[in-house]
């Protein structure tokens, strides 16, 4: 092949190559639902690794401070209580950065595009203090030589843990509550679509009594989780135990509040994942029926709509 | 001679529109994992009820997002559980 043909053919192969590059990123651009929740989830995961490793160092830093007490502080020779001393300072240093570890779950969880603004108050700010207090107190740890110092850390330690522990589960559940509002939002536009499906099924003669009992449990399942989902609402609208600003009040309220709440909200999980069950169930028996029976349905999702079409 | 170099503009099209192995691609995202579960969670509620499992729906099947949806409400109830139990020993 002469060198000036092959020009000829290379030059418009690197045009067509170097234009569908730019189209490629618009490609890579639309994500759906599945990838969106894929790549959130990636991260997610990767902050969740390192807190199930430091819960790992911390209960086996825990577990062996705990043997060591049992067995060394009864002896009362120094060799006894130095090691001691060092179990006790390495089960504080692993608690303070399971504690951190949570910390971050937390933040990530808050900062997270989706999650962004559901916190009526500066959380992340909480957080970040809880963080600077940890790790001034994990400078005081590696300072302390007596046992007085590890222990007054300890205090200090048990302390902000309270905070933590009640805030992960205040801070979680506001979340959680917004995440239900939304899905049992979603949920009556489904109800409207099954509806409509299954009507335009009835009127072509299919059989559509299962698919009409599974809009019906449907239905109920959304009734049910919506009535414990108002409870909750109200409990969290009292927010008893907490300051308008998130801050912990009084660790009583605070724990009934969140032991009240949480039970509302498994109530309303367990409805809900029944609500998302006859979804997925009533989406496989149309399309069966679509297949089987050769009609064409839509079914609206979101703005966009998926028809289900086989043949007319 | 010409025919092979138009294929070649063919292929290098369809992948860099993403047309090559779209399909396997679409049926990874239409079925997200599960995802791992939290500390506290599990098949049973500290309550003792069974709590029910969502069924994974086929590619393509999941076309609300329900079963992500579902999977992001059990991290988030899990993540509530998350707790430090810190030892009574001190």
């Amino acid at each position: 092949m002469k060198p000036t043909k092959s020009f000829r053919i290379l030059t418009p192969l690197i045009m067509v190559i170097l234009i569908l590059c730019f189209f490629s990123g618009v490609v890579a651009a639309q994500a759906t639902p599945g990838e969106q929740y894929k790549k959130a989830n990636e991260n997610y995961q990767k902050i969740k690794e390192n807190y199930d490793n430091a819960r790992n160092k911390f209960e086996e830093a825990k577990n062996l401070f705990e043997k060591a007490n049992s067995q060394l502080a009864k002896l009362n020779d120094e060799k006894s209580r130095d090691e001691l001393k060092q179990k006790e300072k390495d089960y504080l240093l692993r608690a303070i950065n399971f504690s951190e570890s949570q910390l971050q779950v937390m933040k990530s969880r808050l900062e997270n595009s989706e999650e962004k603004g559901y916190i009526p108050f500066d959380a992340i700010k909480i957080i970040d203090g809880h963080t600077a207090q940890l790790e001034q107190l994990k400078a005081t740890v590696e300072q302390a030589n007596s046992t007085k110092e590890l222990g007054d850390a300890n205090k200090e330690l048990k302390k902000i843990v309270i905070n933590i522990n009640l805030e992960t589960r205040y801070y979680m559940g506001i979340v959680l509550n917004q995440r239900m509002t939304n899905f049992i939002a979603k949920a009556d536009n489904v109800t409207l679509n099954f509806t409509s499906a299954t009507t335009q099924l009835k009127e072509r003669g299919n059989d559509t009594a299962d698919l009409e009992k599974q809009v019906e449990d449907f239905k109920n399942a959304l009734i049910a989780a919506k009535e414990s989902h108002a409870k909750t609402k109200e409990l969290y609208a009292t927010h008893n135990g907490f300051a308008a600003d998130g801050n912990v009040t009084n660790e009583k309220n605070a724990n009934k509040f969140m032991e009240q709440g949480n039970k509302q909200q498994r109530e309303t999980l367990k409805d809900l994942k029944h609500a998302g069950n006859q979804v997925i169930k009533f989406i496989k028996d149309l399309r069966k029926l679509v297949v089987g029976g050769g009609v064409t349905t839509t079914l609206t999702t979101g703005g966009a709509t998926t028809t289900l079409t086989v043949k007319e | 001679m010409k025919s092979i170099y138009i294929f070649i503009v063919l292929v290098i099209a369809a992948s860099a529109l993403g047309c090559v192995d779209k399909n396997q691609a679409e049926t990874t995202s239409g079925t997200p994992a599960r995802t791992p579960v939290s500390p506290g969670e599990s098949a049973v509620t500290p309550e003792g009820v069974p709590s029910e499992v969502v069924q994974t729906p086929a590619p393509g099947e999941d076309i609300y997002g329900t079963y992500s949806d579902i999977a992001t409400l059990d991290n988030i109830s899990s993540d509530m559980d998350m707790q430090i139990a810190l030892s009574n020993e001190i």
